[in-house]
């Protein structure tokens, strides 16, 4: 299989697929505002014509590269690109600031690398025997797993649980619109035609994030400040010696990262910051970190690169998106007929291990384009959001179009655009929406199957060890939440 | 009525929380809504007139609303830019891509 995978891989437009995501997906990552969720929800539509391998290593290159990109311009900004990278402008920018940029950049790439390639080797061990495993679930065990996968995102995404709760209610309402999956009754169809195959995901996507970002910029629309300062980038160099004295907080912040990653709705932002204190911790200079040290960028860049790694685990093994990008990756994936989930290795092996072996070799056109592209993206920075939120309209209009050829998919990428700025604006966070959209028609479908089958006994989702044994991680999550919870509001109250 | 008190509860929060914003101290003027509100009316009515007027006229029409809501007051850059890239995106989509584009 993995021979046969990496033969399939021997293709002169894989290479280009490769090299193209991963440039566009650095240049895309250093612009702050923009992410590797839109990016890769605008670049969708150009994956259409293209064959399943190249089209997933296009998204997923732009995926790695977007992550490392958003290093950028924290390092000579102090302004994250990506929101995973406001832990290393807090020691890349005084690093840049000091005259060392080129260096803190250097860094932050080769970690963001080695990051990278542990999480493709967890992904790459870890993904089959849990799909294998998975093979065994009924609707029952299905209904407790992804309702533990939707606790998971409410309880530790982030912010208000409260708010969580809200937007996966909202995401599991928004999936029910269409047609009834068991009797096929319409619901809130309101008579249309067109609401009877419900939303789809990739125009909510892009409504959600690239149109709703749009609005966002006109609303906060700021006068003309003139151009950022940016630090001049000497010529620098890491040598092997320098990341051989910082292996074991590598090691340490790439196994934080995929093992994060792998836990539903945690993002990549709350990794880096967990391996940036650990660095700090394990530091014999704490007195550096946040003045400038090495260790202050390696940390948080190695933990949020191996985030894309373990957050494909659950997408691709059972079909349940980590956050936001998995969640638009997961959309790529079915529309190129790959859909995740336990079958996904049994029925299209090959091509999913191309993609594994894919990702593991693009390190190198990483590194190479990476080192070239630091320059070019400085003027990139400068790009003002009057010149480049237009291009985001146009793009966001044409990829809700092409999914289906469908002016209704266009409408519902403005709608879900507009209500999207008004929740971000309000502080609400659009993650626990998507992913309650996602599972929301997959969830209600599994319940209702076991209990048609237990004959409405809600006794069917503890009658397996397996359904069993997911509730009792239910439980024990909840618990552990409130115990958190308790423990803060003590610590605050002392 | 799980539905009702849902959107309830919705509608309370989104209320509150507009109003303070997510990262902004407060609203700000009023205008700056009525920017937003704009920019979408302008697309509505951009996907309203896209099937007579097609593709290229409602993308473009879209972009040159976005760049002048953004501030842009050069004929060049807030007209021209958009009405290019709109171009391009139509033609890229359209033969490239192989889109019926309306």
């Amino acid at each position: 299989m993995l021979w046969n995978a990496f033969l399939s891989l021997l293709d002169i437009w894989v290479l280009v697929a490769a090299v193209t995501g991963i440039v566009t997906g650095i240049i895309i990552g250093a612009i702050p505002g923009l992410g590797p969720t839109m990016a890769i929800a605008l670049l969708i539509p150009a994956t259409f014509s293209m064959q399943p391998i190249p089209a997933m290593i296009l998204l997923l290159g732009v995926y790695q590269g977007a992550i490392f990109g958003g290093s950028i311009s924290a390092v000579l900004l102090n302004v994250p690109g990506t929101p995973s990278s406001a832990a290393t402008a807090i020691d890349g920018n005084a690093l840049a600031r000091r005259g060392e940029g080129g260096r803190a950049l250097r860094i932050a790439l080769y970690a963001s690398v080695f990051g990278n390639v542990f999480s493709c080797l967890v992904l790459m061990l870890l993904a089959e025997p849990l799909a294998r495993f998975a093979l065994d679930f009924g609707p029952a065990e299905m209904t407790v797993l992804m309702l533990f996968a939707l606790q998971v995102i409410v309880l530790f995404g982030g912010g208000s649980r409260l708010d969580a709760l809200i937007m996966v209610l909202v995401g599991i309402c928004a999936g029910v619109v269409g047609l009834d999956p068991i009797d096929g009754s319409p619901r809130f169809t309101f008579g249309s035609f067109a609401f009877e195959s419900g939303f789809q995901l990739i125009p909510v996507l892009v409504g959600l994030f690239a149109m709703s970002e749009v609005f966002i910029q006109v609303f906060s629309r700021r006068s003309e400040t003139g151009d950022p300062e940016i630090p001049d980038l000497k010529p620098a160099r890491v040598s092997l010696l320098d990341l051989w004295r910082m292996r074991a907080i590598l090691v340490m912040s790439s196994v934080i990262g995929t093992f994060v990653g792998i836990l539903p709705g945690i993002g990549s932002t709350v990794p880096a910051f967990m391996s940036y204190n650990l660095a700090r911790s394990r530091s014999k200079e704490p007195e550096t970190f946040g003045a400038g040290a090495a260790e202050g960028v390696a940390a948080p860049e190695a933990a949020n690169n191996a985030v894309t790694g373990g957050a494909l685990v659950p997408t691709l093994a059972l079909g349940i998106p980590g956050d936001a990008v998995t969640a638009v990756i997961l959309g790529a994936f079915m529309l190129q007929g790959l859909a995740p989930g336990p079958f996904l290795f049994k029925n299209h092996g090959v091509e999913v291990y191309a993609i594994f072996e894919a990702l593991l070799l693009s390190s190198l056109p990483t590194v190479v384009f990476g080192l070239l592209l630091f320059r070019v993206a400085v003027h990139v920075i400068r790009i003002r959001p009057q010149h480049l939120f237009p291009a985001i309209a146009i793009l966001a209009a044409l990829g809700a179009f092409s999914v289906n050829n469908s002016l209704f998919d266009v409408w519902v990428m403005l709608g879900a655009g507009l209500l999207g700025f008004f929740f971000r604006r309000s502080g609400f966070p659009i993650s626990p929406l998507l992913i309650g959209l996602i599972l929301g028609h997959p969830f209600e479908q599994s319940m209702r199957q076991a209990l048609l089958m237990s004959g409405g006994s809600l006794g069917v989702f503890v009658d397996s060890p397996i359904a069993l044994g997911l509730l009792g991680l239910t439980g024990v999550s909840l618990a552990t939440s409130v115990l958190f919870s308790l423990r803060e509001k003590r610590r605050d109250s002392e | 009525m799980a539905l009702g008190a849902l959107a309830l509860a919705l509608v309370i929060r989104l209320g509150l929380g507009f109003m303070r914003g997510a990262t902004d101290a407060s609203i700000g003027p009023g205008r700056r809504l009525a920017w937003t509100l704009a920019l979408a009316l302008v697309s509505g009515l951009a996907l309203v007139a896209m099937p007579v007027l097609g593709y290229f006229a409602g993308a473009g029409l879209v972009g040159v609303a976005t760049a002048l809501l953004l501030g842009e007051r050069r004929p060049v850059l807030g007209v021209l830019v958009p009405v290019v890239i709109a171009g391009i995106v139509t033609l890229g989509a359209r033969w490239g891509l192989h889109i019926p584009l309306p």
